[in-house]
């Protein structure tokens, strides 16, 4: 439990997504990061839960909307029904969430 | 008054003499004639610009009492154009004359209107003077600008023709340079491309025009495809991220060479945080960049334009593709592309480096590789991805923008049937 005082937690995903007991935390519960360019949020979520629960809580933190975030995971896009343990996720891992990115031209500049 | 009708009568010219007559050989007979100061005409003239002539009318009789010819605007080494013409005449009215003076420029267009077109720029010589305020009308377009008349100075046109044909020298010199470097265009010649049947069209119609965009229809190599990505294939969008993704992905699995690509926002993230924040991305794919043929890497510059990226190992060349060339090259996306490979050379067999950073600068970087340019703003992507496709599959980059509507269908049709439409 010290571990969760060191580092901002996202209390209400905590609630939400890990519903476990202290003792089962250890084990079950792992942290990720989610972190767009400027806010890097903390998660406690329990290993088979599915990913869309963090993705929500951050763009609900963000104000973001989730269609135009795209969530990488070591490069590897996660869709919502992924898991952390799916995906070999381990404690404090990074997620990325990046934005859609759209081209058409390149205006010459100066 | 009375000063003003001895000046009157000074320019009571005989009816012989008044230029009346339009055609230029009884005109040139009078002219050139230099006036003197009291000979100018009188208050409230107008010069009317007709096809060929300046005229200066007198307003209380509508006689003309001065015809210039006007000279031809195609030629900016005279100094006798028609506002400098009047500017000099104006500028000799305020020389010998004081009172109000309204000057007015107007054209004899008979199709137009009488609406005045007021010039934005008055001009100096004549506005603001002791003579008031001269007000130039142009009904009929003039074929000089005001900035362009500035230009037709004498001494402005004198530096324009320098820089011209230096303009031109250097050009030369490039195309020359060019031609001894074999640096010309090589493109192949274009193979166009079958459009899709009826019924593959109408079902990409069907999704292209479809309302409901939030739909997801399937995961295509862990990409999931909404109607609205698809939506960004129809003609004149831009692309997204999802679609270039997907398509590249499928041809990379689909294709004979092996052939890896990156998901776009790869290099966005490499150019951001340097190879720390990708270093993990290729061991992940179980990658090896050094035993791959083609290694794919888009680029998206400030989320508006598409690029591509191809590491060759085969050919030993690091490419930029560019559909508008007019862009600023690639030399970063190729130097960070080496500082890449380097690094994660370094990690697939570490305590080499030497060796790698032989290997990858032996390497030859195109930063601006020749590929098929696009003419309008919003086919990058499409280009970008054939491209991609063209030259990991060995094949000729043989398209070209008028392929591009057809070539978006096949993208959006293939990608549907991926995703299990």
């Amino acid at each position: 439990m010290s571990e969760d005082q060191k580092v901002p937690v996202d209390e209400m995903n905590a609630q939400t997504v890990g519903n476990s007991t202290p003792e089962t935390a250890n084990k079950d519960l792992l942290q990720v990061r989610v972190s767009d360019s400027n806010t890097e949020v903390y998660f406690r979520v329990k290993r088979d839960t599915p990913l869309r629960r963090v993705f929500e809580g951050f763009c609900k933190r963000t104000g973001k909307d989730m269609k135009s975030l795209r969530f990488l995971y070591e490069g590897e896009r996660i869709n919502e029904d992924d898991t952390p343990q799916s995906l070999d996720m381990e404690n404090e891992d990074l997620i990325e969430a990046l934005n859609q990115q759209v081209g058409g031209l390149f205006y010459r500049q100066g | 008054m009375g000063f003003l009708t001895k000046w009157l009568k000074n320019f009571m010219i005989p009816k012989s003499e008044t230029l009346q007559s339009h055609d230029s050989q009884s005109f040139s007979k009078v002219h050139p004639r230099t006036y003197a100061p009291n000979e100018l005409p009188l208050v409230s003239t107008r010069p009317n610009i007709g096809e060929d002539w300046l005229t200066w009318s007198n307003e209380a009789s509508s006689k003309s009492l001065l015809k210039v010819k006007k000279c031809s605007n195609h030629l900016p080494d005279t100094t006798n154009s028609r506002l400098t013409e009047a500017e000099r005449f104006a500028k000799k009215l305020r020389e010998n004359r004081q009172g109000k003076l309204s000057l007015s420029y107007s054209c004899n267009n008979i199709n137009q209107k009488k609406r005045p077109l007021m010039l934005n720029r008055p001009i100096g010589a004549i506005s603001g003077g002791p003579l008031g305020t001269a007000n130039f009308s142009l009904r009929k377009k003039p074929t000089l600008s005001s900035a362009v008349l500035d230009t037709v100075r004498p001494e402005n046109f004198e530096k324009y023709k320098e820089l011209h044909t230096k303009k031109i020298h250097l050009l030369e010199q490039i195309k020359l340079w060019r031609q001894e470097h074999e640096i010309s265009s090589q493109l192949p010649p274009v193979k166009r491309i079958q459009p899709l049947d009826k019924d593959s069209k109408l079902l990409v119609n069907k999704f292209w025009t479809s309302r409901s965009k939030n739909d997801v229809l399937g995961e295509v190599y862990r990409v999931q495809l909404s109607v609205a990505d698809i939506q960004t294939l129809r003609p004149r969008a831009w692309l997204n991220d999802n679609v270039i993704d997907a398509y590249l992905a499928e041809n990379s699995s689909k294709t004979e060479s092996n052939t890896f690509a990156f998901t776009t926002h790869f290099y966005t993230r490499l150019e951001q945080s340097g190879y720390t924040a990708v270093a993990k991305w290729a061991k992940r794919k179980k990658i090896n960049i050094l035993e791959l043929d083609y290694l794919i890497v888009p680029v998206n510059r400030g989320n508006m334009h598409w690029c591509m990226s191809i590491v060759d190992n085969a050919k030993k060349t690091i490419s930029f593709y560019d559909s508008l060339s007019s862009g600023r090259g690639g030399d970063d996306v190729v130097r960070n592309l080496v500082e890449y490979l380097v690094k994660e050379a370094d990690r697939l067999e570490p305590g080499q480096r030497d060796k790698h950073i032989e290997i990858f600068n032996n390497y030859k970087v195109i930063p601006q590789a020749d590929c098929p340019q696009q003419n309008n703003g919003f086919d990058c992507g499409v280009f970008a991805c054939q491209t991609a496709v063209r030259v990991s599959n060995g094949s000729p980059l043989d398209f070209d923008q008028k392929d591009m509507d057809i070539i978006r269908e096949h993208m959006a049709f293939n990608l549907l049937k991926l995703a299990g439409i």
